[in-house]
């Protein structure tokens, strides 16, 4: 299990869910970043003060009751999902 | 996600209830990691398509400045100790040397607009943005073609890409 946490950089955001994609507008890079709905879920369930991949799968855990990944590994899904968000700008990682 | 039961409107309490339970019974599945999950567009990219989106792009996108740079254009680290000195913001970037260096501070979301950069170093004359000194807008460009050449991690890196042209101020 990875020890960092990942804070949701809203401030430098702007959202907008279109139908099942959701645009993201990157104030500093000036990217748009469409997410799908699947790492929509990741982002918005994401608290401001920020969270570790076992803490998000919990929290997706108790909302849906169950989190299957196609690969076998949840955990290893939400952890790679979170490093890409943290690549784009999206979340920050703290350690 | 799937098997979402539909509630129709003036829902009973018996199928709140099986709302409930189907809720409960709700599985998500996550896809293969190997699946992209995020697909991007860049000024950059629309630079290369189209002239038309880098002007636009120009505009929208931000370069933020960290709060503390000295006149290199270098980020002064958090440790630093920072103290006033003939009227300047002043550290030793070199334990072993004497020699001070002069530093400019920002407040902590302090950000040039891309079209602010490109007005101030049109014909690559500096020109500062009204309310920043000519020292401070100096170091802060330093500190632009810094993280544009990939020396630090910065922010704004694709709007600073998608500049580039505009940046042409390399002898300052």
């Amino acid at each position: 299990m990875s020890g960092a946490r990942y804070i949701p950089a809203r401030a430098d955001l702007r959202v907008e869910p279109l139908e099942d994609l959701t645009l993201v507008f990157h104030r500093l890079s000036g990217e748009t970043h469409i997410l799908s709905p699947e790492m929509e879920m990741m982002f918005s369930h994401l608290p401001d003060a920020g969270i570790h991949p076992a803490g998000l799968l919990r929290t997706l855990e108790t909302e849906y009751g169950a989190v299957e990944a196609e690969d076998g590994d949840a955990l290893a899904v939400i952890s790679q999902r979170l490093e890409e968000l943290a690549a784009l700008g999206l979340v920050i990682r703290a350690a | 996600m799937a098997n979402e039961t539909e509630t129709p409107e003036g829902t009973s309490i018996d199928a709140e209830e099986n709302a409930r339970v189907a809720s409960r019974r709700r599985v998500l599945k996550l896809g293969a990691i190997a699946v992209p999950a995020v697909a991007t567009l860049s000024p950059s990219m629309a630079m290369a398509n189209n002239g038309g989106g880098a002007a636009v792009s120009m505009m929208a996108c931000q370069v933020r400045i960290p709060s503390r740079i000295d006149a290199d254009g270098d980020v002064v680290p958090d440790n630093a100790h920072v103290f006033r000195q003939g009227g300047h913001w002043v550290y030793k970037k070199d334990p072993n040397s004497k020699q001070k260096t002069r530093v400019f501070r920002v407040g902590s979301n302090f950000s040039y607009s891309g079209q602010q950069i490109k007005d101030a170093t049109a014909g690559g004359v500096i020109n500062p943005p009204a309310g920043v000194g000519r020292h401070k807008f100096e170091a802060h460009v330093r500190y632009m073609q810094h993280v544009r050449s990939g020396n630090v991690p910065g922010a704004g890196l694709s709007c600073l890409v998608s500049l580039t042209n505009s940046l042409n101020v390399a002898n300052i």
